[in-house]
C-alpha cells in the first residue's frame, strides 16, 4: 500500500490539480443565466431623452425574465399560451428543445439546437452580434426589431412561419447563412419557434424601453411596473400591468397576422414565356420571350420601377451605394448620429453595435438572389420591396394607375433572370434568345 | 547520456509506433465529435448509457444516431490508446535499458489517463471549455507519442551511424516550428470551440492571430525545407519529414481556406460575390470533412515537426554546427 | 334608442365642457433665433447620378436660417407627455383633421420638409417630378414601415394609425440627400417653426406644461429664453402658460448645431 502510494502519488496529485484548475476555468460556463439587454437601443434612447436609461434597462430585463424565462429555460408567456389565437404560435415544448445546452440521445433526438447551430453568429439573444459576426458580410440578422427581409408578406408585415422555415432549409445563397436541410423536420420546427420567440422577446424589449424613455421620468424613480403601487394604488398598478401585457399581445399578434397578409401572386397566363423554360423552346416561344425580356429591360431602366437608379445602368449594383439598412439607421440616423462619424458611433460600438456598413444594391448580373432564385421569389421582391432596406415596393395596377401591371412584373422577372447572360455592352432592345447579341 | 546499441528494442519501438499511429484516427474522430457537436451524445461517463464502455451493444453503436456513433467510437479508440500505453510501459521496463526512457513511458501513460479524464469531465460537467482544453491536449499527446516513437528508434539510439550532420539552425527552427504550430492549434481551437457568449472582438482577435501564425508557420516550413534541401548532405531522416511537413503546411493552408468558406462563405463578399454561388450546408458531408481535416492536419503538423525537431537535435553535433555554418556562409557568398 | 341617448349625452357633455373651459386656454407663440453666424447652406452631394436632379440647384435643408432675422426654420415643438399628462384637449381640436397631408417630391426634395400628422390621418406621397422617386418610411416605431416606388405623376397613400414617440425620418433611396420628417403625436399640441423661426400652438391647457423640442440637426439642451438662460433638462422644458397669448423668444447658440 505504502509502496503504491509512493510511486503513484506524484501523478495523482498532478492529475487532480489539473482537473481542479480546469473545473474552475469552466465551472460556471454552461448555464447562461440571462439574455443580454439591448444596450445599443438604450444608448439611442439615452441620447434622445437625456435620461440615464439604466433603471429602465434593468426593469425591462426583469419583466422579460419573468415572462420569457432564460436562455436555459425559455418560457412562452402565460398570457399568450392562454390566448386561443396566440397559443399556437410557439410551442413551449419546442422552445425547451431548442434551448439550453447541446446534447442528443440514443433515439437521435437533439436538444439545445439554437446553441448548436445558431449562437455563433446570431448570439444567445438573437441580436446578430455573435462571436463570428464582425467579419461576416452581410452581418447576421438581429431578430429583435422583428424585421425580416426574405418573405412572402408585404413590407412592414412579419414573415410567415413557412418563410422562416424556408430560410432555414434553403439557407441564404451568397451569405454565411447555411442551409439546414440535413436537420430533421422536428429540429427545424423547434428552431423556427425559437427564432420567433427571440424576435417577439426582442421587440417587446424595445417597446418597453421606448415606453419608459418617452413616458416616464426615470430620474424621479418612475417605473414601468411599480410594485409599490400594488398596495397603494392597485388601479394604477393594473393599468401599468395591462400596458405591458398589451405590448406583448400586440407583438405576438403581428406574427399570427402574417399568414393572412401573404402577397397574392398574380400568375401569368399559362402560355406566358418564361426565361429558363422557354429559352430553348419553339421559335415562336423564343420570340415571345425575347420580346418579354426586352420589355423587362425597358422597365428596368424606366421611371416606373426605377431599378437602374440603385442597381445601376449596368445592373451591377453600382448605382446608389451610400444608404444604410434599417438595423443600422435605428441607432445612427434615428439617434441623429452620422454612421460615418467615428467619434459619435464609438459609444454605440462599445455597447455592442457592429461597425456600420453601407447597404449595397444587389449585383443583378451575378445570378445570386438571396431571397431565392425562382421567378416567384423575384416577383415577391419586386412587388413587396425588401423590408429593412431601401428597396421600395413597386405599385401594381389597377390600384396604382402609374404602377406596373402584373404582366409587366413578369417581364421584369424574365429580364432579371436573363441578366446574368446579357452582354455587358448590350444596347439593343429586342433580341430573341437564339440570336447572338451585339452581332 | 550515452546509450549502447544494445538498448534498441524493436518491440518497444513497435509499440510506440503503433501507439502513435492509433492516436491519429483518435484525433480525427475526436474532431468529428466537435464538428457534429456530439460531445453530449452520450450523457454519462465512463459508461455509455449505463453500459460498460466495452459492452455497449454494437448494433446501437454502429447503426444508431451518427452523433452517438462518433462519440462512442472516440471513447473506444481512446481506450485503445490507453491499453497501448500500458503495453508500452511494460515493454519499456522489460526491454529498454535506459532508465530515463522507462520513466518517460510512465509519463506517457499518465498523460493518456489525464486526457481520458479530461474527456470524461467534459461530459460529466457538460462543459464546453473543457471540450476545448481536451481538444488542445489531444494533439499534445500525439506529439508525446511521436517523441516516444522517435526516442525508441534505432536512429536515435545508434546515431553515430549517420554522417554528416545537419545544419545547426535546423533543430532550432524545427523546435520553433513545434511551438508555433501548437500555438496555432490552440488559437484555432478557440475559434472552433467558441461559445455564444464570446465577444465578437475577442473572436476577431483570434482570427487575426490565427492568420498571423499561419504565415509564420508557413515561413518556418519553407525555411526548414530550404535548410534541409540546401545541404545535399542533410540526412534523409531529416530531409524526408521536412518535405512532408512543407507539403502538409500547404495542404493545411488550403484546408484552412476551405474551413473558412464552408463556415462563413467567401470573405469580402462585395468582391467575391460572383464566385459565391454556393450555399453552405450545415453539417454537410464535405463541410464536416474539410473542417475536421483542418484540425487533424494541424495535429499532424505538430507531430511531424516534433519528429524533425527531435531527430535534428539528436543528430546535431559540434562538428555539424561548424559545417553547417560554413556551408551557410558559402551559400550566401 | 340607445343611439339617441348616446348622442344626447355626448352633446350635453360636450356643451358643458366647452362652457366650463371656454376661457381657460392658452396660446403659445415661440420665435427661434440663431445666436451667432448662420452657416451657408451647402449644395447636396450625389445628385449628378440623376440628370433631372443634377440640373436643379438643390441646397441642404438640414439647417434653414432666415438671413434677415436669423430665424430657425423647422424646429418642432410639442408637449412632453413624459412630464405632463394632457387631461383635456380643446374641443375644437379634439377631432382628428379629415384632410390628407401631402408629402410631395418636388424639384428633387421632399415638400414639406417636416410634416405634422395626427394618428388617423393619411399621408399622400406624390411625385411632381419628371424623375422616379421613392418614399421610404423606415423610421417608424409604431406604424408599419412602407417604401413606395413613385414614378412621375404617381401618388400613394400611407395611413398613420399610431402615434410615434419621436420624430420619424422619411428618405428616398435613389436620392440620398432627400429627407423628410414626420411628427405624429396623439394630440394636436404640436408646432413647427416657419421661415421666420416662428411657431404657434393654439388652445393649449394653462398652467405648467412641459415641452420637447426637436431639430434635425441639433440637440437643443441650453438656450436663452426671453433673455434668460434656460435648460432643456432631460430634453424637456417647462413653461408656465397663462390664459391668452404667451410669447417667448428662444435664442439658440450656433454651437448647438452640427
Amino acid at each position: 500500500m505504502n509502496r503504491l502510494r509512493n510511486h503513484s502519488s506524484g501523478p495523482l496529485v498532478i492529475t487532480t490539480l489539473i482537473a481542479v484548475a480546469v473545473s474552475f476555468l469552466s465551472g460556471c460556463e454552461v448555464p447562461i443565466a440571462s439574455f443580454s439587454s439591448n444596450l445599443v437601443f438604450a444608448k439611442r434612447l439615452e441620447i434622445d431623452s437625456g435620461m440615464k436609461m439604466e433603471p429602465a434597462v434593468n426593469e425591462t430585463q426583469s419583466i422579460l425574465a419573468e415572462m420569457f424565462g432564460t436562455p436555459d429555460q425559455p418560457t412562452w408567456p402565460k398570457l399568450l399560451s392562454e390566448d386561443q389565437e396566440l397559443a399556437g404560435l410557439v410551442s413551449q415544448q419546442r422552445l425547451t428543445r431548442a434551448a439550453g445546452a447541446v446534447r442528443s440521445d440514443q433515439q437521435d433526438n437533439h436538444f439545445g439546437l439554437f446553441r448548436e447551430h445558431c449562437v455563433h453568429c446570431h448570439s444567445v439573444v438573437g441580436n446578430g452580434v455573435g462571436p463570428t459576426s464582425s467579419f461576416l458580410n452581410p452581418y447576421p440578422r438581429d431578430f429583435r426589431m422583428g424585421i425580416f427581409k426574405f418573405k412572402t408578406t408585404p413590407k412592414g408585415k412579419k414573415p410567415t412561419r413557412e418563410d422562416v422555415m424556408r430560410l432555414l432549409t434553403e439557407g441564404i445563397m451568397g451569405t454565411s447563412m447555411p442551409s439546414f436541410r440535413l436537420l430533421k423536420q422536428d429540429d427545424l420546427e423547434a428552431l423556427t419557434d425559437y427564432a420567433i420567440y427571440l424576435a417577439i422577446r426582442g421587440e417587446v424589449e424595445r417597446r418597453l424601453m421606448m415606453e419608459a424613455a418617452s413616458e416616464l421620468d426615470l430620474d424621479k424613480g418612475e417605473r414601468l411596473l411599480d410594485p409599490a403601487l400594488k398596495e397603494s394604488a392597485p388601479d394604477d398598478y393594473q393599468d401599468q400591468l395591462r400596458l405591458i401585457e398589451e405590448t406583448v399581445t400586440k407583438v405576438a399578434q403581428s406574427w399570427t397576422g402574417a399568414a393572412s397578409s401573404v402577397t397574392k401572386v398574380e400568375a401569368p397566363p399559362a402560355d406566358y414565356p418564361l426565361f429558363g423554360r422557354d429559352t430553348a423552346g419553339s421559335k415562336e416561344a423564343q420570340d415571345r420571350l425575347g420580346a418579354s425580356i426586352a420589355n423587362g429591360r425597358s422597365i428596368f431602366h424606366g421611371k416606373i420601377a426605377n431599378c437602374a437608379s440603385c442597381h445601376g445602368n449596368t445592373a451591377m449594383g453600382d448605382g446608389q451605394t451610400n444608404d444604410y439598412d434599417d438595423w443600422t439607421k435605428d441607432w445612427t440616423i434615428l439617434a441623429k448620429v452620422d454612421p460615418r462619424d467615428k467619434e459619435h458611433i464609438q459609444p454605440f460600438l462599445d455597447v455592442g453595435a457592429l461597425k456600420p456598413r453601407n447597404i449595397l444594391p444587389r449585383n443583378l448580373r451575378s445570378g445570386i438572389y438571396r431571397g431565392g432564385s425562382q421567378p416567384v421569389d423575384l416577383y415577391h421582391r419586386i412587388v413587396q420591396g425588401i423590408d429593412g432596406t431601401p428597396m421600395p415596393a413597386v405599385g401594381l395596377k389597377p390600384d396604382n394607375p402609374q404602377g406596373l401591371s402584373t404582366e409587366e412584373v413578369w417581364d421584369l422577372v424574365n429580364y432579371l433572370l436573363s441578366l446574368p447572360y446579357e452582354h455587358i455592352t448590350q444596347q439593343s432592345s429586342q433580341v430573341p434568345p437564339y440570336q447572338r447579341e451585339n452581332p | 547520456m550515452r546509450e549502447t546499441s544494445s538498448s534498441y528494442s524493436p518491440l518497444v519501438h513497435g509499440v510506440a509506433v503503433v501507439l502513435t499511429l492509433s492516436v491519429f484516427p483518435l484525433i480525427w474522430v475526436g474532431g468529428l465529435v466537435t464538428t457534429y457537436d456530439a460531445g453530449m451524445a452520450v450523457p454519462d461517463w465512463p459508461g455509455t448509457y449505463g453500459y460498460n464502455l466495452f459492452l455497449y451493444p454494437p448494433e446501437t453503436w454502429l447503426s444508431g444516431p451518427f452523433d452517438l456513433f462518433v462519440e462512442h467510437s472516440h471513447r473506444l479508440l481512446g481506450a485503445l490508446a490507453g491499453f497501448l500505453s500500458i503495453g508500452l510501459v511494460a515493454a519499456a521496463w522489460r526491454y529498454d535499458t535506459r532508465p530515463w526512457f522507462r520513466t518517460w513511458t510512465v509519463w506517457v501513460l499518465i498523460a493518456v489517463i489525464v486526457q481520458g479524464i479530461l474527456g470524461g469531465l467534459r461530459v460529466r460537467m457538460d462543459a464546453r471549455t473543457l471540450a476545448m482544453i481536451h481538444g488542445c491536449t489531444g494533439p499534445l499527446f500525439f506529439a508525446i507519442a511521436t517523441s516516444t516513437a522517435v526516442m525508441s528508434s534505432r536512429l536515435w539510439i545508434e546515431r553515430t551511424a549517420l554522417s554528416p550532420q545537419s545544419a545547426s539552425w535546423v533543430p532550432k527552427l524545427a523546435s520553433i516550428m513545434v511551438v508555433a504550430s501548437y500555438l496555432q492549434l490552440i488559437v484555432g481551437a478557440q475559434m472552433r470551440h467558441v461559445i455564444g457568449l464570446t465577444s465578437h472582438r475577442v473572436f476577431m482577435g483570434f482570427v487575426h492571430t490565427h492568420l498571423t501564425l499561419a504565415a509564420m508557420v508557413a515561413g518556418l516550413a519553407i525555411a526548414l525545407l530550404f535548410g534541409a534541401s540546401m545541404f545535399t548532405s542533410a540526412p534523409r531522416p531529416i530531409a524526408r519529414p521536412t518535405t512532408i511537413l512543407a507539403l502538409l503546411v500547404l495542404v493545411q493552408i488550403g484546408l484552412g481556406l476551405g474551413t473558412w468558406i464552408v463556415n462563413y462563405a467567401l470573405p469580402w463578399s462585395e468582391i467575391t460575390e460572383g464566385l459565391a454561388r454556393y450555399t453552405i450546408s450545415a453539417k454537410g458531408y464535405w463541410e464536416s470533412l474539410i473542417v475536421t481535416a483542418h484540425m487533424a492536419t494541424g495535429s499532424l503538423i505538430i507531430s511531424v515537426s516534433t519528429m524533425v525537431s527531435l531527430r535534428s537535435w539528436r543528430l546535431a553535433s559540434v562538428q555539424g554546427i561548424r559545417e553547417g555554418a560554413w556551408l551557410w556562409k558559402k551559400q550566401l557568398a | 334608442m340607445k343611439t339617441v341617448f348616446a348622442i344626447a349625452f355626448l352633446l350635453i357633455a360636450g356643451g358643458i365642457s366647452q362652457f366650463a373651459c371656454a376661457a381657460d386656454w392658452a396660446d403659445l407663440k415661440m420665435t427661434f433665433v440663431l445666436k451667432g453666424t448662420p452657416p451657408k447652406p451647402s449644395a447636396v452631394v450625389g445628385k449628378e447620378r440623376d440628370p433631372i436632379c443634377a440640373a436643379l440647384p438643390i441646397l441642404s435643408e438640414s439647417m434653414l436660417i432666415n438671413a434677415k432675422n436669423n430665424g430657425i426654420q423647422n424646429v418642432g415643438f410639442y408637449i412632453d407627455t413624459r412630464n405632463y399628462k394632457i387631461k383635456e384637449i380643446h374641443p375644437d381640436l379634439k377631432a382628428v383633421p379629415a384632410n390628407k397631408v401631402v408629402l410631395d417630391n418636388k424639384n428633387c426634395v421632399f415638400v414639406p420638409h417636416v410634416l405634422i400628422v395626427r394618428p388617423g390621418q393619411t399621408i399622400t406621397a406624390k411625385n411632381s417630378d419628371k424623375t422616379g422617386h421613392n418614399c421610404n418610411f423606415s423610421g417608424f416605431f409604431n406604424n408599419t414601415a412602407e417604401n413606395f416606388a413613385l414614378p412621375p405623376g404617381a401618388s400613394r397613400d400611407k395611413i398613420i394609425d399610431q402615434p410615434e414617440r419621436g420624430v420619424s425620418p422619411v428618405d428616398c433611396g435613389s436620392h440620398p440627400w432627400m429627407k423628410a420628417y414626420i411628427i405624429a403625436q396623439d394630440h394636436p399640441y404640436v408646432g413647427l417653426s416657419n421661415a421666420d423661426g416662428v411657431l404657434s400652438i393654439a388652445k393649449l391647457p394653462t398652467g405648467k406644461v412641459a415641452f420637447r423640442v426637436w431639430h434635425e440637426n441639433a440637440v437643443i439642451d441650453e438656450v436663452m429664453l426671453n433673455g434668460k438662460k434656460a435648460k432643456w433638462d432631460k430634453a424637456s422644458l417647462e413653461l408656465e402658460l397663462k390664459i391668452g397669448m404667451n410669447e417667448y423668444k428662444v435664442e439658440v447658440d450656433a454651437a448647438r448645431f452640427k
